[in-house]
């Protein structure tokens, strides 16, 4: 194998050729021209047909004999003590077989949340195990609280933190704070003098600069909403825990519970109902569930409820940002200052809003700040922090376009570099008809109807991390074994087509197993990493599963195993005809199977991938809506998408992709909130009935666009497409509001209250409250 | 939850006799699309549901020269898709339409949707011990109200969620009630209870007593009508605020016309000096009027003054469709 190679790279039209170093053993990427029979076709979801007849079997639906439910107590106070605690009382009910408290399983009777973990019972009907919490007695001895960004940032807020920490905190760059909380006032003082010199050299650059826009936009908190709920159905058997947990990532969970219990766990998940970055942990549910099921020696089904769901176990934190663009007369920007604030509840960090790494920016003076308040932590949702910090900037760069009198497009072109994004905005452009929409808004009556576009970044050619077993059996049976989780994006589907392709066979004829921590290892399903990491593996371990298999037929068959191949379910010679049936060659193996491990094949230990073409998947969406200019009701009528992900090895898994990320994107420009009550601080709309999500009438139609791009990255060139779809959405969908309005639409979701508000047909009100100090 | 008995009777007194017998706290289930909520939401803790499903005949739909008979336990869906409903009553199948989900109105019943609990999420939370529940705050008052009342929120802030309670209200439908006692009439303007009687109840229904049908005078048949509904969302939602117009038309003219607002009230509003409003002549500055007249009286609350401009806007585009409608005979 050469170890040094030519390749060609790029996309329709941009091709270029590009030397690379092959890891050792590696295979060549594909490459255009490539006579490819299952990777690059639309190959059915391999468990479509489970999911859809109801016969998939989610952790929700493991009913090992002997099963008992499980059921946490949860504390109705938004910031509270426990003083004490009986369980006695729920102990002695029939049925119940085992409790435990959180201050005995987390050592902390702090409540700093209305939602937090108090107690939990595990019982031989849910009935009865929900009767049982309603028999636990807590005293809790309640404090102040803070639940919004306007009430913790306010003079003289309750403090949310423990001890000395405040409620509003530098996380970008970091305050310089040591282990106990206290400043280190010399590092910080170098800090803000840092600080201090940027802002001022960006003042000056905004102070020479043609245009200056400046704006504050506000996003709500957003939940992940998985129709599984987070949990697990575990039991203990000779002293191994068996966790059927609902998880994206099956080592994590095995790691984290393993620590937790001192002895490794087997952790299982075929499927899993959603994740959307909420189910990398194994969280306090599965903690408290593995207990529960030691203590009652019995195997335990904990599985969160919907309240429970919408508050304990993850969020999209909300956003407040404070945003000036200064450009030269030609639409170049010369610079960006960000000042944000975000919540992730009553921790710091990972509440940020991102958005300056799509375009040339020129120089950035970024500040973040984490606002504690008395909610559930944030979690990683799908695409964290870009879907709240792209409806910022894109808002302010339609600002700018407007200033200069520059089309919002061609304003874009002028401040990127992204060769697949370049060609991707004339694709967006033409299959919209921009140019004749955007110049006029259409008036019909008291509809508005207005156009928006959007661009997206992300980063997800996968890495180090995986190791995927390929075992051909005698009888011509193919398993293809790795333990990460398929999250529900098609992995399974798309790590079969990899091994068929290079067996010769059909994507039916491999049988993919994923979800057990038992078979080699996987990343976390996260990141849109999963497919970048396992498919090179996938391919390696067959390909030498193949060289093994025709090597045994060349033995058998007095044979040159170098002029034989595999193609369309035979063994082919160097002339390419057929000479044996693929299960006749199989037939032919002395031992029962060949088994082929192969680690995902990586550069060096410093960079998994070759250098490759772009590095980042772009994107760019233009969406069309029309406004009810009496109502406030916002209808998103279409959105074109255009897409890339590297090699698209299936092309109707990755447009399934695509489509699931502007929905949930739509979903978060028009109507997902997490809404507190003030007053007692307590989140009133914990359902799916008043926390809204987009149902199939607020769906808009979907023009998917895919850009296939060889980025000859590594054996597949395939980039993840989980999250980069939905990073546009919101943001098109709110400029296109923008647009047919006249007027800048600055929070999401847009409401139609928020039409009505903007609009000058209904009050607004006060924001804020006193002394807020933004 | 609570446990519960469940009583599967096979006629109406039989029916009856569950309900009232020994001081059970007992439930209708019929539908059961928002009884069952309740009680998972622990809102309410029945120790006896009596099901209705089981009695013959209480689901038929009637609709003759004189009346339309309406069963109270006929589906959302059984009615929006009856031949006889869907001439005559246009916006009741409109608001039908309009209503929940495909799923929820094949088994949501008529009586059902007129009888449901509140939405309002104080209400419907287990720890907020509100005066709908007998406590002595309305949590919505102060606090989170953006779907709350405009009208009438002085003692509880909770909207009327009905969809079809408007537009039967404009029909003036009468409700055919039976109880131990035997049964009654009641016209439906008189079968809601305002929160200012008795916060605790929606409705004039005594312990054992239940809805068997609905019966709407021909008067108003061949009407233009219309009901137009504001929500967030298109899929499952409900309303912001709505407005129901009947109007009978000859020549350009409006002769009579009959007005209903919902969703911004703990009951569907009648608005007599809107409907006279809405006759002779009527040009797009009377549909403003109109509006703006449907608008006195109000007290939003902190969060919900945008309610008003949805009332102008329902209540001017359901007349301005109602009138066209009726034009076009």
């Amino acid at each position: 194998m050469v170890a040094e190679m030519k390749i060609k790279v790029g996309f329709e039209g941009h091709f270029e050729e590009l030397t690379v170093t092959l890891p050792d053993g590696d295979v060549p990427p594909y490459q255009p021209g490539d006579d490819l029979k299952v990777v690059g076709r639309s190959v059915p979801r391999s468990e479509a047909l489970l999911k859809a007849t109801g016969a998939a079997r989610y952790s929700y639906d493991q009913r090992p004999e002997g099963l008992l439910y499980g059921a946490i107590l949860r504390c109705p106070h938004a910031n509270a003590t426990i003083r004490e605690i009986d369980t006695s009382v729920a102990l002695a009910m029939p049925g119940v077989k085992a409790v435990v408290t959180a201050p005995d399983l987390f050592e902390s009777r702090e409540c700093r949340y209305a939602g937090s973990e108090v107690a939990a019972v595990c019982a031989t009907t849910e009935a009865i195990a929900d009767e049982a919490l309603r028999a636990i007695y807590v005293d809790y001895e309640v404090h102040p609280f803070a639940v919004t960004l306007d009430d913790a940032m306010a003079e003289g807020a309750p403090s949310v933190g423990r001890g000395n920490q405040v409620n509003v905190d530098r996380t970008s760059p970091r305050t310089a704070r040591q282990r106990d909380g206290s400043l280190n006032e010399d590092r910080e003082a170098e800090i803000r003098a840092n600080l201090d010199e940027q802002e001022e050299r960006i003042k000056g650059i905004l102070r020479a600069a043609a245009v200056v826009v400046s704006r504050t936009f506000r996003t709500e908190v957003q939940t992940h909403c998985p129709l599984e709920p987070h949990g697990l159905v575990c039991e203990w058997k000779d002293g191994k825990l068996i966790a059927h947990a609902s998880t994206q990532a099956t080592f994590g969970a095995q790691f984290e519970l393993g620590r937790r219990f001192g002895t490794s766990p087997q952790v299982i998940c075929e499927h899993v109902g959603g994740g959307f970055g909420s189910k990398f942990s194994a969280g306090r549910e599965g903690v408290i569930g593995a207990h529960l099921a030691r203590e009652a020696g019995a195997p335990v089904r904990l599985m969160l409820d919907r309240r429970a769901e919408q508050i304990a176990v993850g969020n999209r934190p909300d956003s407040i940002q404070k945003l000036t663009l200064g450009l030269d007369k030609e639409g170049k920007i010369l610079a960006l200052r960000i000042r944000n604030w975000g919540s992730s509840g009553t921790g710091m960090g990972g509440s940020g809003a991102h958005n300056d790494l799509i375009y040339q920016l020129g120089e950035v003076d970024k500040v973040e700040y984490g606002v504690r308040t008395n909610n559930g932590g944030a979690r990683a949702h799908r695409a964290p922090g870009w879907p709240q910090g792209a409806f910022g900037l894109e808002g302010l760069l339609d600002e700018a376009a407007a200033a200069l009198g520059i089309d919002p497009i061609e304003l874009r072109r002028r401040n990127d570099d992204h060769r697949i994004r370049l060609a991707e905005y004339q694709i967006a452009a033409e299959r919209s008809g921009w140019k004749e929409k955007h110049g006029r808004v259409r008036r019909e009556g008291p509809i508005r109807r207005g156009i928006g576009m959007a661009s997206s970044l992300w980063f997800s050619a996968g890495g180090a991390g995986a190791a995927v077993l390929v075992r051909i059996h005698k009888d011509g049976r193919v398993e293809v074994r790795n333990g990460a989780q398929d999250i529900g994006t098609g992995t399974r589907t798309v790590i079969g087509q990899v091994a068929a392709e290079e067996l010769g066979l059909r994507a039916d004829e491999v049988t993919v197993s994923m979800g057990n921590t038992d078979d080699p290892r996987g990343p976390a399903s996260g990141g849109s990493t999963t497919i970048g990491t396992v498919t090179p593996a996938a391919r390696l371990a067959a390909h030498d599963a193949k060289r093994e298999l025709l090597e045994a037929v060349a033995d058998r068959k007095g044979w040159q195993a170098g002029e034989l191949d595999l193609r369309g379910g035979s063994v082919v010679d160097a002339s390419g005809s057929a000479v044996l049936s693929f299960k006749a060659a199989c037939a032919l193996l002395d031992e029962d199977a060949i088994e082929v491990l192969r680690q995902r094949p990586t550069l060096s230990r410093r960079s998994a991938n070759y250098d490759g073409y772009e590095s980042t998947n772009a994107g760019v969406q233009v969406a069309e809506v029309a406004v009810d200019t009496e109502t406030g009701e916002v209808r998103v009528e279409r959105v074109v998408a255009v897409a890339d992900s590297g090699k698209i090895l299936n092309p109707k898994l990755a447009e399934s992709q695509v489509r699931g990320g502007v929905i949930q994107g739509v979903s978060f420009a028009l109507f997902e909130r997490r809404i507190m009550d003030r007053q007692q601080g307590v989140m009133v709309n914990a359902d799916m009935e008043n926390y809204k999500i987009l149902g199939a009438a607020d769906c808009p139609e979907i023009d998917v666009v895919l850009v296939d791009v060889y980025n000859g990255r590594n054996n597949t060139g395939v980039m993840g497409l989980g999250e980069p779809p939905i990073v546009a959405t919101a943001a098109a969908v709110a400029n296109a509001v923008s647009n047919a309005l006249g007027t800048r639409m600055t929070s999401l979701p847009i409401t139609p209250r928020k039409v009505l508000e903007a609009l000058g047909k209904a009050p607004r009100p006060a924001t804020g409250r006193k002394g807020t100090s933004l | 939850m609570k446990s519960f008995e469940l009583a599967q009777p096979g006629s109406l007194d039989a029916a009856i006799r569950a309900s009232g017998e020994s001081f059970v706290a007992s439930r209708w289930l019929a539908g059961g699309t928002d009884l069952l909520a309740t009680i998972k939401e622990r809102v309410d803790a029945p120790e006896r549901l009596v099901n209705l499903k089981t009695i013959p005949d209480l689901a038929s739909i009637e609709v003759t020269a004189e009346r339309t008979v309406i069963g109270a336990l006929a589906t959302h869906t059984e009615v929006a898709e009856h031949v006889g409903i869907r001439e005559h009553h246009p916006a009741l199948v409109e608001a039908i339409l309009a209503t929940a989900t495909p799923q929820i109105r094949n088994v949501a019943t008529i009586g059902g949707g007129l009888c449901q609990r509140p939405r309002c999420w104080y209400f419907r939370h287990p720890d907020y011990p509100c005066r709908k529940k007998g406590g002595a705050t309305c949590y919505a008052q102060e606090g989170e109200n953006e779907f709350h009342t405009i009208f009438d929120n002085g003692t509880c802030c909770a909207v009327h969620a009905s969809n079809i309670a408007p537009i039967l209200l404009a029909y003036d439908a009468v409700l055919i009630v039976r109880g131990s006692g035997g049964e009654r009439e009641v016209a439906l303007d008189d079968f809601f209870v305002d929160p200012d009687d008795n916060v605790m109840v929606e409705n004039i229904l005594a312990p054992g007593e239940l809805i068997t049908r609905i019966e709407i005078p021909a008067a108003a048949r061949g009407w233009g009508e219309a009901y137009v509904e504001v929500r967030e969302k298109q899929s499952f939602d409900w309303a912001l605020t709505a407005a129901t117009v009947l109007v009978k038309a000859s020549g350009g003219a409006v002769e009579d016309s009959r007005v209903v607002l919902s969703a911004v009230a703990p009951r569907p509003l009648r608005l007599p000096r809107v409907e006279a409003l809405l006759r002779g002549r009527v040009d797009e500055e009377a549909l403003s009027a109109a509006g703006e007249a449907a608008c006195a009286g109000a007290t939003p609350l902190e969060q919900n003054g945008y309610k008003l401009a949805l009332v102008r806007a329902t209540i001017a585009r359901a007349a301005r469709s109602a009138i066209s409608r009726a034009r076009k005979g």
